[in-house]
Parts: structure tokens; C-alpha cells; sequence
């Protein structure tokens, strides 16, 4: 949940949205404060179903 | 008299070359009252001496219509507690001295500073606050002249990226067919507020034979918590949108920039946007 905590706190500079077949979405956060990149594929983005599926922190482009 | 004593007039002398005098009060409450009723009264307190270890002076009354301190030394330090509702606090010094003021505290509700010279050498202001709103009221001409090598001015936009508080949103999608779309969402949260200065889109034909179609998209940014669009234009692939002023997001609302296939083949999908959130 550390990438979707991160998303809701805001504390982020770059936000990438990949949308994906399925309806979920992958989530590229990055904070140049503290050089830290956070990567995540979330399921129904601020709806009642909301849920981080995958968390791959630290590489955006594996 | 109050003691049967007509008016009198004593007068004490004390001399010798080793003099110590003390006095010492221990009670429970110790009222030394002074009343001195005359025309005129001159009361002088004259401390002459090398060193003085400290002066304390505890004023606990409801009024206080002036309190006059003349100093006189090479070196003094005042510490000022004033806990009141009202206060003014009036500092002369002679002409060419300096004045330090030095505030350290956790929070300054306001500090307003008047001025009325006929010349003011230097003044120095050093703010280290992580905000601080400086309001310039002026009466007349205001005259600013800056004489530097250099001077950095910020616009808000700048001054956030350079703070590390500056927001960029990005979406990406591909396949998609005539009439669909994606955006990139965010909630702005508690306490903070979104400003965004620009959106850009693009619209990019996904089979490579289709280069060269007519390839058009609309593009838009909606507040999703009020339903209301705020930005809204078709591009042919892509363009962008920098606003005059920044569209304000309050905490809890939610924006999407969005872009929709509107030829018809399919193609990839892509926008952005740019701003701050303090």
C-alpha cells in the first residue's frame, strides 16, 4: 500500500497513469525531494472498489 | 504630619572610604508604598558602575501610561516581555546607531513597521520562514531602486518547481477506437490546493500504415467533484493548452485531464499537465 499511501498524501513531484485492458491502472510516482520512485498497478483509481494489485517500488522502466 | 512632626527636611550623609549598606526585606507580602505629592518631582535612579549583573523590572498594572528608559552604555541588552492586548513600544535612538532586532520564534502573527526618517541608512530584512506574505502598503510615490549585480524573481510556478512542491500528471493509453479515452486522476488532499498552469495531449495512429490520417482528438480537463469542465479543445495530434491563470483544485476534489479518439481508426492516446500543490 505504499505506493497508493504515496498517491493519497500527495507528496510526489511525476505522476504517470498507464491505463491497461483489464480497467486497472499502472501508477508511476516519483519525488525528486527525496529521489524515490514508486510503482504500482491499482484497480478502480478512486472508486469503491479500490485496490493495489502489483507494487514493483524503484524501477519505472524495468 | 501623620507622626506629630512639622514639616522637616533631613538630610543623611554617609562617608567613609568602605561603605556597605543592605537591606534586607523577608516577609510573606512586603508593600513599600511611595507617594510623593509635589509640584514637581524629579526622581533619579543613577547607576554608575562597571558592571551591572541585571535589573529586573516587574510592571503588573492594568494601566501604564509611559514608561521612559534612557540608556547609556557601549553595550546593553534589553529583553522585552510584553503579554497585553495593546502596546506601543516606542525605540529612539541617537542619530547613525544601529538597531538589531532579532525575533526567534515559532510563529509571529504580525509585525508592522513604521518608519518616518528623513534618511534611513541600510535596512536590513532577513526572513527565514518556509511562508512568509509581506504586504507593502504605501501612501504616495513608492520608489524601489535595486542596485545588484543580480536579482532573482520568481513567478509562483517557477518558485514551487524550485521548492520541490510542483506537480506534473501524465497519461498513457493505447488502442483505443472512436469515441474513447482515458485521463490521468488525481484527489487533491487535505491541506492542499492544486493550482494547474497547462494540459497538453497528443493522438497517435496505432498501426503504422495510418501515419498520414487525419487524426484528431479532443482534449479536456474537468473538476470530477463538481462535474464542471474548466478546459476543453480538439487538436489535430495533439496540442497544448498554458492557462493565463491556473486552474484551482481544492483539497478533496478530483481532476482528470482527459483525451478521446474522435477519428476513426485507432490510435494510442496520450496528455498531460503541469502545476503546484502548496
Amino acid at each position: 500500500m505504499e505506493g497508493l499511501d504515496r498517491l493519497k498524501s500527495g507528496e510526489f513531484n511525476d505522476m504517470h497513469q498507464e491505463a491497461q485492458a483489464d480497467g486497472s491502472v499502472i501508477i508511476t510516482l516519483v519525488s525528486r525531494v527525496e529521489d524515490k520512485t514508486w510503482r504500482f498497478r491499482v484497480r478502480d483509481l478512486y472508486g469503491p472498489g479500490e485496490e493495489e494489485l502489483d507494487v514493483d517500488t524503484g524501477d519505472p522502466n524495468p | 504630619m501623620a507622626h506629630g512632626r512639622p514639616d522637616w527636611t533631613d538630610w543623611v550623609q554617609i562617608a567613609g572610604s568602605d561603605i556597605t549598606l543592605d537591606v534586607s526585606i523577608q516577609a510573606a507580602a512586603v508593600t513599600v508604598p511611595m507617594s510623593i505629592q509635589s509640584q514637581a518631582v524629579t526622581l533619579s535612579v543613577d547607576i554608575s558602575a562597571q558592571s551591572v549583573g541585571n535589573i529586573s523590572v516587574d510592571i503588573a498594572a492594568q494601566t501604564l501610561a509611559q514608561l521612559n528608559m534612557n540608556i547609556a552604555a557601549s553595550a546593553v541588552t534589553i529583553d522585552v516581555a510584553i503579554q497585553s492586548s495593546a502596546v506601543t513600544l516606542n525605540v529612539q535612538t541617537a542619530a547613525g546607531q544601529h538597531v538589531d532586532i532579532d525575533i526567534s520564534a515559532q510563529s509571529i502573527g504580525h509585525i508592522n513597521i513604521d518608519i518616518a526618517e528623513q534618511s534611513v541608512g541600510n535596512l536590513n530584512i532577513n526572513i527565514a520562514a518556509s511562508a512568509v506574505t509581506i504586504t507593502v502598503s504605501v501612501t504616495g510615490t513608492a520608489q524601489i531602486d535595486i542596485e545588484t549585480q543580480s536579482v532573482g524573481i520568481y513567478l509562483q510556478p517557477d518558485w514551487q518547481a524550485l521548492q520541490g512542491t510542483d506537480k506534473n500528471f501524465y497519461f498513457s493509453g493505447i488502442n483505443y477506437t472512436w469515441n474513447d479515452g482515458g485521463y490521468v486522476s488525481y484527489t487533491v488532499p487535505a491541506g492542499k490546493t492544486l493550482y494547474l498552469c497547462g494540459v497538453s495531449f497528443a493522438i497517435m495512429a496505432a498501426a503504422a500504415a495510418d501515419y498520414d490520417h487525419f487524426l484528431y482528438c479532443m482534449g479536456s480537463v474537468i473538476n470530477y467533484t463538481t462535474g464542471v469542465f474548466l478546459a476543453y479543445s480538439g487538436f489535430l495530434a495533439g496540442g497544448q493548452l498554458t492557462f493565463t491563470k491556473p486552474l484551482v483544485f481544492s483539497a478533496g476534489q478530483e481532476v482528470r485531464i482527459s483525451n478521446y479518439n474522435y477519428s476513426n481508426i485507432t490510435c494510442h492516446l496520450t496528455c498531460s499537465g503541469w502545476g503546484y500543490e502548496i
